[in-house]
C-alpha cells in the first residue's frame, strides 16, 4: 500500500512513544509498504514535537528531532508539493497532507484529524481520486490484526 | 477519477482489467492513476534497509533513558501542542 500518514500521526511515532501511530509506523516499513511523505509534513512533525512541553517530557534532544527528521526522509518517498492548490478543506493547513497523498497517488491517508472524516465533500473529493481516509488505530488493525 | 463498473463499457472494463491484473465485478468502482515521476523523489533504500535504518534510529534513542510518558499524557501533550501551532486542528480525541 501507498500511505501518506498525516503529521498528527508522525508526530507519536518517536522511538520514544508507546502510541498507536509509534506501533503504525512501525508495522508500515516492517510490511514493506510505501510511505509518501513532503517536506511539509515533516517540518510540521518536528514543529510540533518541539513544543516545548512536549520535546521536555520525551526528553527529546535538538539532535534526536534532526535524526528523526533524517530518518522520515530516508524511509519514504519525498513528494514535492506545488502551489496553489485547491481542495475543499475548511483549514488551509490541511492542504499539505492532502496535496501529498493526491500527488503521490496515495491509496491511503491516515489522519486523526476530523475534517477529513467528518465532511462528505472532503471524503468524496479524495475518493474521487482514489485516496481512502482512515483513522490510524483502523489502520493498524488492518496491517496487524486485533 | 473514481468509476464504477457497471458504467463502463465493454471496451473500458477489459482495458482496466489488464491495467489492474485481475477481473473486476459490477458492483466494484476502479480508479486509474497516473504519475508524474518529476513530483516523487524515491527513497534511495530497499525494504530491508529501511527496517535497518528503524533499528539504528530505536537504538540511538535507547542510549539515554527513556522517560515513562503514558499514552493519555501523550495524547493531551500532544493536543495541547497542536493547538499551540495550528490553531484550527480539529483532533480526533
Amino acid at each position: 500500500m501507498r500511505v501518506t500518514p498525516d503529521a498528527n500521526v508522525l508526530v507519536r511515532a518517536h522511538p520514544r512513544s508507546r502510541s498507536t501511530g509509534r506501533k503504525l509506523i512501525v508495522a508500515l516499513i516492517e510490511g514493506g509498504h510505501t510511505l509518501l511523505l513532503s517536506n511539509e509534513i515533516i517540518v510540521e512533525t518536528i514543529q510540533v514535537l518541539r513544543y516545548p512541553r512536549l520535546q521536555k517530557r520525551f526528553a527529546l534532544t535538538d539532535e534526536e528531532l534532526y535524526d528523526y527528521a533524517q530518518f522520515l526522509r530516508q524511509v519514504s518517498q519525498t513528494v514535492i508539493l506545488s502551489q496553489p492548490y485547491h481542495a475543499p478543506l475548511r483549514d488551509v493547513d490541511d492542504l499539505d497532507v492532502l496535496q501529498t497523498a493526491e500527488r503521490g497517488a496515495a491509496d491511503l491517508l491516515c489522519t486523526n484529524d476530523k475534517d477529513f472524516h467528518d465532511d462528505p465533500a472532503v471524503l468524496g473529493y479524495c475518493a474521487a481520486r482514489g485516496i481512502e481516509v482512515c483513522y490510524e488505530n483502523d489502520l493498524l488493525t488492518r496491517i496487524v490484526g486485533t | 477519477m473514481l468509476y464504477r463498473v457497471k458504467d463502463l463499457s465493454p471496451e473500458q472494463r477489459h482495458a482496466a482489467e489488464i491495467l489492474l491484473g485481475h477481473p473486476v465485478s459490477e458492483n466494484e468502482a476502479v480508479s486509474i492513476k497516473s504519475l508524474d515521476p518529476a513530483t516523487i523523489i524515491p527513497s534511495r533504500l530497499s525494504p530491508e534497509e529501511r527496517l535497518a535504518a528503524l533499528r539504528a534510529l530505536d537504538e540511538r534513542f535507547a542510549s539515554r533513558p527513556v522517560p515513562e510518558v503514558s499514552v493519555e499524557e501523550e495524547d493531551a501533550l500532544v493536543r495541547e501542542a497542536f493547538h499551540s501551532t495550528r490553531p484550527d486542528h480539529r483532533p480526533a480525541n
